[in-house]
């Protein structure tokens, strides 16, 4: 049977008003756009209500919600990256001052030279940098989360950063 | 010697164990170079962690009222077996499909050989009064048949027993037919 908020009502609400501000802020800085952060948050804790069981601790709940938001997001980047090519041979056939209204939504979002440089990084080292940097958690547990080795994250977290500094010193190049 | 610049990044994130800890931190102290980076690696998360970042709290208040209006209309859950969908490997899907084909062919197949190898006889009333009797057997039956025929001392009986219900009026010469003529016989 379906749980409704009122028969988990205490342990659910104890677990979206802990977790959502911090699984938000990983959605957010992984997808570089507040509603698309909102629209992953919301299936994710949607998922956790529909599902049958709770689980154990707050930590399990914890790590389960980012793994979600991190299964969406990866699923969200190749979608967007099927739709980016399809778009781009479209793109050449249509003049440029219809393009450019789309262009300033797109840019609208990350208008933070951070966000930006971060949505440049590639998504693997995109998400390890922000789960080191945004969630506080250990390599361990990140590395529990991403199913990959703790040696791995080390790697990919220091990989992270310095491409983001080089990305963010060619932006401070550019804008000044 | 100063250790990889990858060490510092983990020495930053508190992910080094004693005591490699302790003598990374006395070297760290020492070194310009090491001292350097650790900053710039401190500079940085810093910046990111100072990035402003938009409100949790909205977004939060319109997961609430989904959950509410979710609880209020539960979706009746998972539709019947007959009616869900699912999904194949197009290569999966086309080689049950093949399965599916070669099982068809070859029930067909055994069906057509079932009905070949069973004798039967049919009985005939034809307009002018005669009545035309028609035996279907084996081929191996027929050829041995045939083949006793072309013998000059003829001597092969063959009895029909016909159904004791049937009344019917032997008229003509009996004949045998060719089995190219009989209809629906594909075997003959």
């Amino acid at each position: 049977m379906m749980r409704t908020v009122e028969a988990a009502d205490d342990s659910f609400r104890e677990v979206y008003e802990t977790l959502y501000p911090l699984i938000f802020r990983i959605a957010f800085r992984i997808t570089g756009s507040t509603p698309i952060a909102e629209d992953l948050c919301h299936e994710a804790f949607i998922k956790y209500f529909e599902k049958q069981r709770a689980l154990p601790d707050m930590d399990q709940t914890k790590y389960w919600l980012i793994r979600v938001v991190k299964n969406l997001s990866f699923n969200l980047e190749k979608r967007k990256k099927r739709e980016r090519s399809a778009y781009e041979k479209y793109s050449k056939q249509i003049p440029v001052s219809i393009r450019s209204g789309e262009e300033e939504l797109l840019r609208a979002e990350a208008r933070s030279a951070v966000q930006k440089c971060l949505n440049k990084l590639p998504l693997k080292l995109r998400t390890v940098l922000v789960l080191k940097e945004y969630s506080g958690l250990k390599y361990k547990e990140i590395a529990r989360i991403l199913g990959i080795r703790e040696g791995n994250v080390k790697i990919r977290v220091f990989r992270a950063r310095e491409r983001l500094a080089v990305l963010l010193k060619e932006d401070a190049h550019v804008s000044g | 010697m100063c250790p990889d610049k990858e060490t510092l990044s983990a020495y930053l994130d508190g992910e080094i164990e004693l005591p490699w800890r302790e003598r990374l931190g006395k070297h760290i102290k020492e070194c310009p170079a090491c001292q350097e980076y650790l900053d710039s690696l401190r500079q940085l998360s810093g910046r990111l962690r100072a990035d402003p970042e938009p409100d949790a709290g909205p977004s939060l208040e319109r997961l609430k009222h989904r959950l509410a209006a979710r609880a209020a209309y539960p979706a009746s859950g998972r539709p019947p077996i007959w009616r869900r969908r699912i999904t194949l490997p197009l290569p999966l899907a086309a080689g049950v499909g093949l399965v599916i084909l070669c099982l068809a062919v070859g029930l067909f197949a055994a069906a057509l050989n079932l009905k070949s190898s069973v004798p039967r006889m049919s009985i005939k009333k034809l307009p002018y009064g005669a009545t035309e009797v028609e035996v279907a057997a084996p081929i191996e039956d027929l050829e041995k048949l045939l083949k006793s025929l072309d013998q000059p001392a003829f001597t092969e009986e063959i009895i029909f027993t016909l159904p004791e219900d049937s009344r019917f009026i032997m008229a003509g010469e009996p004949r045998m037919l060719r089995a190219e003529d009989i209809p629906g016989s594909r075997s003959w």
